[in-house]
């Protein structure tokens, strides 16, 4: 134990250590006493949401895949996984609107502060993504930009998916 | 559990509404025969662990996490983790110090998985006050809320060592195994959220040595 005299450690030492939840716990680990590991309470995902985190996924995958095998088959290997990244960006991108849709129905709720703030790392990264396609007009064979833009929208699909899945559940709590 | 353990059980219950503040393991004294009791898998045991622990728990991952939600499904996690590793409990420690290092890396995981661009600051100069804030409300008067306000403030390292050392009362060492640092990063995280709660609670360092 540390031995605090000054007047900010009293203050903090004087804070009260316990907060009591604001409901009862123990029903919902009671529950899951006898269970194999699974502990997070997450609203079952939306059809929307499970479109945006299999493209993560997938985003993962091809990326994963593109740059295991470059080392041995660089140019071969590049143009196969740019022509799959590519098939699989043209589906988010098809997809994106209705993510969209949903970003901005869960936001319209949230205060001013915490909208803007989302709003501006929504457009940070899209204007990421406008700077990498351009770059990839000039360069189309690229494999760094091919990563990048893959990345970004890996960000961008991850963002929009767990705005729509965190605020959905916090939707009621939040003030106007 | 038989009856005399219940009624041992209930007398702690009760002690729970005025707890020692001087120690983060207090109602340790309890704690060994509800752990023995838990480890031979009793349920009711661990409920009274739970009851006895919970709040500090609660006060710990709502002050690392600031999100009301997200601390008590850390809580849930902690205490779950808790009854699925007690076996590993040796007692070498208090159970409270056991349980909070858990609570600690639940928290770790969860701020480690989140997303950073969902990463909302919460920096003095928001009009809109964090809703943690208002657990906290009730407890906390005056001054008190001034400097939970500022905690909240503090960046994540700064903010996880100065709850767990200046609040729980936890040493450098301890802080810094439950935080999986050296103890040379814990005291540095702590100067520098000192040094940050004082410029956001405006007091100056010989106002801090009165």
């Amino acid at each position: 134990m540390s031995n605090n005299t000054g007047k900010l450690d009293r203050a903090l030492s004087s804070l009260p250590r316990d907060i009591e939840p604001s409901r009862d716990l123990w029903p919902s680990i009671r529950a899951n006493l006898d269970r194999t590991p699974e502990t997070t309470r997450r609203p079952a995902l939306g059809t929307t949401t499970k479109l945006a985190a299999g493209f993560v996924l997938l985003v993962a995958s091809c990326a994963t895949t593109y740059w295991i095998t470059r080392a041995s088959m660089q140019s071969a290997t590049a143009t196969f996984a740019t022509t799959d990244g590519n098939a699989v960006i043209a589906e988010y991108l098809r997809s994106r609107a209705e993510l969209d849709r949903l970003f901005a129905e869960r936001i319209a709720a949230l205060p001013p502060k915490t909208r803007a703030k989302l709003e501006s790392n929504l457009a940070d990264l899209r204007r990421a993504e406008n700077e990498i396609v351009a770059g990839l007009t000039r360069n189309p064979s690229d494999p760094l930009l091919h990563e990048l833009l893959m990345s970004t929208y890996q960000s961008e699909a991850q963002l929009l998916a767990d705005v729509s899945e965190i605020f959905a559940v916090d939707l009621p709590r939040k003030k106007s | 559990m038989n009856g005399s353990t219940a009624i041992f059980l209930d007398g702690f219950r009760a002690k729970r509404s005025a707890p020692a503040k001087d120690s983060p393991d207090s109602g340790a004294p309890a704690d060994g025969m509800l752990v023995a009791a838990a480890r031979r898998g009793d349920v009711q045991a661990f409920e009274s662990l739970y009851r006895l622990h919970s709040g500090k728990v609660m006060g710990l991952c709502l002050r690392m996490t600031r999100q009301h939600d997200v601390a008590e499904d850390c809580v849930q996690q902690t205490f779950i983790k808790a009854w699925r590793n007690l076996s590993t409990f040796e007692g070498r420690s208090a159970f409270g110090t056991w349980i909070h290092t858990i609570a600690v890396n639940v928290v770790l995981s969860h701020l480690r998985s989140q997303n950073p661009w969902l990463t909302v600051s919460l920096t003095p100069e928001d009009d809109d006050e964090p809703p943690m804030l208002e657990d906290l409300r009730e407890t906390n008067t005056g001054q008190a809320i001034d400097i939970e306000r500022a905690l909240m403030t503090l960046p994540e390292g700064a903010r996880s060592v100065v709850v767990l050392q200046a609040v729980y009362g936890y040493s450098h060492e301890e802080v810094a195994r439950m935080l999986g640092i050296a103890v040379g990063t814990c005291k540095s995280q702590l100067h520098r959220a000192r040094h940050l709660l004082r410029a956001r609670l405006d007091m100056t360092e010989s106002d801090d040595e009165q």
